[in-house]
This record gives structure tokens, C-alpha cells and sequence, in this order.
């Protein structure tokens, strides 16, 4: 077993952060069970759970008890409730430490409480159809302390963190409590109820009764289980929920971190636990094919992770050590190569599925066969792009200089850019993105061209291209921003009945795009416009089909290969001559 | 910050090293986060407890500061200082904090009892860390305070008149020591 995963973390490269909410405003209590979520922006938001105690805890020899044992809530004594508040947090992105916190008021919707908990405990954060959830486990509303998941939706801006709605999840048959469900975060409403065996519940928001309670009403929704599977592992400890559920890695995967806890009594003394945790992934079909041997992350006997994001090759997984403090830890994905994992009988992988959502970019080297040779291809020494798209621009354009481009979702200014190279030779254009750390990169390393912030999706391109000097028919388009639902919104955006391009490329993301949906109507779109498929299921390697590749044939009349018959088209076979 | 992500590191490198530990708690305590101080305090604690005594008192009685701090938990205060006593009964500061535990509740029996326990043990070198331990001057200042309603009103005034001839007192303890001297008389 690890026994401190920060360390491994560290050692490859990651970090710890702790994170602090001012002591004025707690008491110096307890911060821990912090959660995680990334916006569209890049912004990473955090929730961190404030409890109104100080968890004593006596480990190894523990020749310390205190007068009521190894572990005890030191609450305040003329107040023994087990109080929890949460606060919303904007994480630093380069430090992650936290930049702002604001504590969520939620007395729109607060009953007097009735049970020894009170508030919404571990709180996971995120967002469905663009609306900012939290969701815990509430205990503080019936006299015999039934708990159950509430899904509250927030409304946070500059001065103000409000719950506005607070809707109790309801589940038939009755159980007493319910908690650590783990929200889905690319399935809207959809949480892992169970790990092991697998449980996916389907909220019903739309389904809405009220309860009478001693002390106030309840709206209630309803929930179903959508996926039941029966092939539980055998394991020594129940899995249970900890972190949310995100996609991971090239064809549909998704990752969760389970929990589950080692109970004991001490002799003569009170009940004792040792937390465990495990990294646990799922092919898209909800099979699972990769389960961690338990770790620690650093050596307590009590740690609690709530958060998990998949960020730039890290995993940013944030835990409560002791319920006294809170830690974001950046774990390079590599991390998980160093980890010991299950070999169970429907394991057909027992190696860790490495996450493939970027690749390094493919380079053409000169002297390099490049199937469609151009002119000016002898005095290019290198590219940039991640998949020759430079290249196939300038193929398709017999090496065009002082072209034109129009380059949605910029990303970095050189590391896998489509335009720089065009830059080289002299291209002009508008590149849009929404990140500021992109917008900073581009000022410093192409500061002589033009970039915008601008979130692509509502942006007046006929304006944009007026204001900065391009003609209505433009050399190149590229579309390219994740998530691929957003390069389709981008799209739908473009009036292609009065801007014109030569050459489009566009990433669907279909190796992870389940149902179709942007491939099947990004190309409806394009062809209806009257651009010709040339290349279609470009992939950096041989199983992640993510871009399609178009042309105008009323401006492009090279003799351009067309390769659209394969589910996934290696992008070196179809640029590099063999 | 800087401070607390250095020790944060540290830890991670060798969680099991109890002086680390107790540095982290250090660091936690100056930034106010006593919930955090206290937890790696109370680890140092457990991992020393048979090899550097005087360390593993002093941070006993770091958890204990915590929550002095944050209020509102007298009967876990009482009995941490209690299992500091127990531990090294031969340290003072553990009384005084007893002594001024019973003397905010006009406990004053058991205040003069532990301002006289710490008198037998005074003269110590200082501990690592700060654990509101002015002097041993203080136990002397109990002493006075609690033998005034104990009814041994000239001890009082005698042990008044010696404080006041004492150096090194915080000026908010001489103030009280004069004002005291004044009125009593």
C-alpha cells in the first residue's frame, strides 16, 4: 500500500497546496473535504467544507487520549452540534491556492435543524446545463437524523453566494441515509450511488412534491437507478464514494477515487478508523477496468477526498486531512504508473490506463516524404501543429504566403498552433481564446499578431473580421475548442453564407464523443455549406479519431487525396508518403 | 506562507518526523489555523513521547493553545493540561495554565493549589515553543491572586510587595501588581 501518495506526487513533479479560509472567520475550526471543479474559462472553483470543531485525534501509540478517548469532536461545550458551513473559492491557477472564498448563505432555504448535524456535509461542486450545483448529504431535518443528498443550485457573482434552490433527493425504496453519492460530471443529474457494484442513480429535477417536516417543508425530487451491474469485485472493504466522476482518457474512460474506511475499537475505548483510498476507472460501457490498490495521501488515519479534475497531464485532487485541515494536491498523470494496482478476473488491462487526451505534436522532419510536396516546403524547417494541419493548409494552398486565417480556440501561441507557421511566412489573421493564460502567452511570444479573449460561441465574427482587416473569404478557419460541444456552438455561430474559407479544420473529439452528436452535425453543417470532406477521422495515433478536415472547392483546386472512409485515419499516413 | 508550504513539504517527505510536525504546527498556529496547529502538534506528541520529554510536554500543551484560542471548550482544556502534568509533572506551565483555568471559573481552592504545585518547579530552561508561559513570576502572581479568597489576605499582600520588586514582568501584570498593592492596602 502507499502510504503517501502526496510524496510520489512531488517526487514526479506535482505539489501540495493547503488551503485557508482566515481564522477570524472560523475560530481556527476545522477546513477539510475540500471539492473541485473547472469552469469552461479555465478557473478552478472550490468548495471547502467548514466544520465548527476541532477533531482530536490520537494516533500511533496513543499515549495521549483525551478525557473522552483517541478521537473526539472538541465541539464548543455549550453547543454540541456538529456544525458545517461551506465556502465557495476561486483556486489560484499556478498555485492553487485559494484567491477569493465567499461563504455560501444559505438561509433562503434553512429550517431550524433538529439533529446533531447541521448543514449540507461534503459537498461536491459543479455545474449541469450551466447551472452551479453543490450537493451533500443533509441530516439536521427529521428528529432521527435521516439523511439524504440535496442538490442545491447557487447563485455566486461578486457580492453574493446564495443558495437559491435546495432540493432533497428522495430514493424508493426508504433507507436511512444516504451521502457520498458521486456526481457524473459529464452526465447531467447522473451520480454513482455505488461503486462496487456499480449503482447509477438519474435525479429527476423536473419531478417536484413537497414533504412536511416538524419544522418546515421539504421540495423533494425523485431519483431511479439507470445502471445496476452485478459483477461486485471482491474486496476485504466496501467502496465507497469519495471524489466526483470525470472523463479520463482516450475512448470514453471515466475516473473516480473511492473510499472506504477500516473500523476498529480500541480496547476499553472508543471506535477508531483508518481511511483508505483508491483511483478507480470504468471504460465507457461502466466496466471496470482499472481499480488502484488502496493508498493513503499523507499517512493520517483519517483523510477524506471530495475533489477531482483532469488538468494539463495532472490530476488535481483535493482531501480534508484530520477534518483540521485541506490540501489541493497536482499529481503528474504519469504518477499512476508508479502505482500498485488490483489484478481481478474481469480485468482484461492490469496496467493503468494512461490518459491520451493530448499527444505531442507529430513533427514533420525535413527531408520527410510529405505526400503533397508546395512550393517553398524545402526552406521549411519546422512546424507546429499537432497533426501537420499546418502542412494541410499549406498543401492545399500550394504554399500560399500572406494568407489569410481565422484561428477559434488559439491554445498555446507555438505548442501544437496551427497558425504559427503560417505566421513564418507571412500570414495574417484573428486568433480567438477564452483563457487568459493564453492570452498572456500570446503576448509575450507572438506579440505581432492578432489575438482576442472572446468566448468564441458569441462572438460577431462579420464584425471581427471588419474591424481587423479581413476579406469575407478567408484562407483558413480553424475550430478547435474543448470541450467539442463548444466547437459545434462556435460553428453554429460562423455566418457561413457570408464569411468563406479555403481550408477548414475541425475537432469533434469523436474518439470521446459517445453519441455523435458534434461529428454527425459539424459535418452536416459544412456540407450543406458546400465544403468537401478531404480528410475525415484525423487521429494523432491509431484509435483517437478527433478532426475532420474540409476544403472550398470553389477556391482550392490542388489534387487533395480524399481519405473518408476510415473510422480512424492516422494523420502520418495520410501526410507522410510512406 | 512560504513558511507553511516549506514545513507542508517537509512533512510530506517524512511524515513520521516529529519536529517537522511540530514546525508545521508552528506555521499553522502563526497564520491562525489552529484546528490544522493542533493536529500536527498532537502527532509530535505521540511520536516523541519516549524520546525528548520536554518536546513532547511542550507539544501537549500546543494543543491545548489551540483551542485556549478558540474558546468555548473548558473541560477538554482542563483535561489536556491535566495530561501534561501527568506526563512531566516536574514543568510549571502546565499549572499556571491550570491555576488561571480555576481562577476564571473562581475556582480559587484549586487555582491556589496549582499556582503552589508549579512553585515547586520553577527555574526550568524555557520550552521550544511559545505556550503563554510569561515567567515563573506567574505562579507567584496566582499565588497572590488566589490567596486573597482563600482568605490568607497577608500571603497576598506579602507576595504583592514581592512582585513588585521583581524584574521582567509584562507591563499588564505589573500594572495589576501596583493597582493590587494600592488597593489592598
Amino acid at each position: 500500500m502507499i502510504d503517501n501518495l502526496a510524496k510520489l506526487a512531488i517526487t514526479n513533479g506535482g505539489s501540495i497546496t493547503p488551503l485557508i479560509i482566515p481564522g477570524e472567520l472560523t475560530d481556527g475550526t476545522g477546513l477539510c473535504n475540500v471539492s473541485l471543479f473547472e469552469e469552461k474559462n479555465g478557473d478552478i472553483i472550490a468548495n471547502i467544507r467548514h466544520v465548527h470543531y476541532t477533531l482530536y485525534h490520537s494516533e500511533f501509540d496513543q499515549k495521549f487520549n483525551c478525557k473522552w478517548g483517541c478521537l473526539s469532536y472538541l465541539n464548543p461545550e455549550d453547543d454540541i452540534h456538529l456544525i458545517t458551513g461551506n465556502y465557495l473559492c476561486k483556486l489560484n491557477p499556478d498555485t492553487l491556492e485559494v484567491d477569493s472564498y465567499q461563504k455560501i448563505d444559505t438561509s433562503k432555504n434553512d429550517i431550524t435543524p433538529i439533529w446533531d448535524f447541521h448543514g449540507l456535509e461534503d459537498v461536491r461542486v459543479f455545474r449541469w446545463d450551466e447551472k452551479l450545483y453543490v450537493c451533500g448529504v443533509r441530516r439536521d431535518v427529521k428528529d432521527n437524523g435521516e439523511g439524504r443528498m440535496e442538490l442545491c443550485e447557487i447563485e455566486w457573482g461578486k457580492n453574493i453566494c446564495i443558495e437559491q434552490t435546495r432540493d432533497r433527493i428522495e430514493v424508493d425504496p426508504h433507507t436511512y441515509l444516504e451521502k457520498n453519492w458521486m456526481p457524473i460530471f459529464d452526465m447531467p443529474y447522473h451520480f454513482v450511488k455505488w461503486a462496487n457494484p456499480l449503482e447509477i442513480v438519474k435525479v429527476n429535477p423536473e419531478d417536484k412534491s413537497t414533504q412536511n417536516v416538524k419544522k418546515g417543508t421539504l421540495n423533494i425530487i425523485s431519483s431511479e437507478t439507470v445502471i445496476s451491474k452485478d459483477d461486485k469485485m471482491e474486496l476485504p472493504l466496501g467502496l465507497r464514494g469519495s471524489s466526483p466522476v470525470i472523463p479520463f482518457g482516450d475512448k470514453g474512460e471515466r475516473m473516480c477515487i473511492t473510499h472506504e474506511t477500516d473500523f476498529f475499537h480500541h480496547p476499553g475505548m472508543k471506535k477508531d478508523a483508518h481511511y483508505y483510498h483508491r483511483f478507480l476507472i470504468w471504460d465507457k460501457d461502466w466496466n471496470v477496468i482499472n481499480l488502484s490498490k488502496p493508498f493513503k495521501f499523507m499517512g493520517a488515519m483519517i483523510e477524506f477526498c471530495c475533489g477531482l479534475l483532469f488538468k494539463d497531464d495532472n490530476l488535481i485532487i483535493s482531501y480534508g486531512y484530520q477534518d483540521n485541515a485541506a490540501y489541493v494536491l497536482k499529481l503528474p498523470i504519469k504518477t499512476l504508473l508508479d502505482l500498485e494496482w488490483e489484478n481481478f478476473p474481469n480485468s482484461n488491462k492490469p496496467e493503468p490506463v494512461k490518459p491520451n487526451t493530448w499527444h505531442d505534436p507529430l513533427i514533420y522532419n525535413k527531408g520527410e516524404n510529405l505526400r503533397f510536396n508546395f512550393k517553398g516546403l524545402e526552406n521549411i524547417e519546422k512546424n507546429y501543429s499537432q497533426c501537420y494541419q499546418d502542412l494541410f493548409v499549406l498543401s492545399c494552398l500550394n504554399g500560399k504566403r500572406n494568407g489569410t486565417y481565422l484561428e477559434i480556440g488559439a491554445g498555446s501561441p507555438f505548442y501544437g498552433n496551427n497558425t504559427a507557421l503560417l505566421s513564418e511566412l507571412n500570414w495574417r489573421g484573428i486568433s480567438l481564446d477564452i483563457l487568459e493564460v493564453a492570452e498572456q502567452s500570446w503576448k509575450e511570444k507572438r506579440p505581432n499578431n492578432k489575438f482576442i479573449r472572446q468566448d468564441a460561441i458569441n462572438a460577431d465574427y462579420i464584425k471581427l473580421c471588419q474591424s481587423n482587416g479581413l476579406p469575407r473569404y478567408i484562407d483558413y478557419l480553424q475550430l478547435d475548442i474543448d470541450p467539442a460541444y463548444n466547437t459545434l456552438a462556435a460553428l453554429k455561430n460562423i455566418p457561413l453564407d457570408v464569411l468563406e474559407f479555403g481550408v477548414i479544420t475541425y475537432e469533434h473529439d469523436f474518439y470521446i464523443d459517445k453519441d455523435n452528436t458534434n461529428r454527425k452535425e459539424s459535418r452536416k453543417i459544412l456540407q450543406d455549406a458546400g465544403y468537401k470532406l478531404v480528410a475525415a477521422n484525423i487521429s494523432p495515433d491509431t484509435n483517437s479519431p478527433y478532426e475532420d478536415w474540409y476544403i472550398n472547392p470553389k477556391y482550392i483546386k490542388e489534387n487533395i487525396l480524399v481519405n473518408t472512409d476510415k473510422e480512424v485515419l492516422f494523420a502520418k499516413d495520410y501526410m507522410i508518403n510512406g | 506562507m512560504d513558511n507553511l508550504k516549506k514545513y507542508l513539504n517537509a512533512y510530506v517527505n517524512d511524515p513520521l518526523d516529529p519536529y517537522i510536525n511540530a514546525k508545521l504546527g508552528e506555521e499553522y498556529e502563526l497564520i491562525g489555523q489552529g484546528a490544522a496547529a493542533h493536529s500536527y502538534f498532537l502527532r509530535a506528541a505521540e511520536l516523541l513521547h519516549d524520546k525528548d520529554p520536554e518536546m513532547t510536554y511542550c507539544c501537549i500543551l500546543k494543543t491545548w493553545k489551540q483551542l485556549h484560542k478558540t474558546t468555548r471548550r473548558l473541560e477538554w482544556e482542563k483535561g489536556q493540561l491535566q495530561t501534561a502534568v501527568a506526563y512531566l509533572p516536574q514543568r510549571p506551565e502546565a499549572y499556571l495554565h491550570l491555576s488561571l483555568h480555576h481562577s476564571n471559573k473562581e475556582e480559587w481552592k484549586e487555582s491556589y493549589m496549582y499556582a503552589c504545585l508549579g512553585l515547586l518547579y520553577t527555574d526550568k530552561e524555557p520550552l521550544p515553543y511559545d505556550v503563554n508561559y510569561p515567567g515563573d513570576y506567574m505562579l507567584i502572581f496566582q499565588k497572590a491572586f488566589s490567596s486573597w479568597y482563600i482568605g490568607q489576605r497577608e500571603e497576598s499582600k506579602e507576595l504583592w510587595i514581592q512582585l513588585s520588586k521583581m524584574d521582567n514582568i509584562q507591563t499588564e501584570h505589573m500594572n495589576v501588581i501596583k493597582h493590587n498593592i494600592k488597593t489592598l492596602n
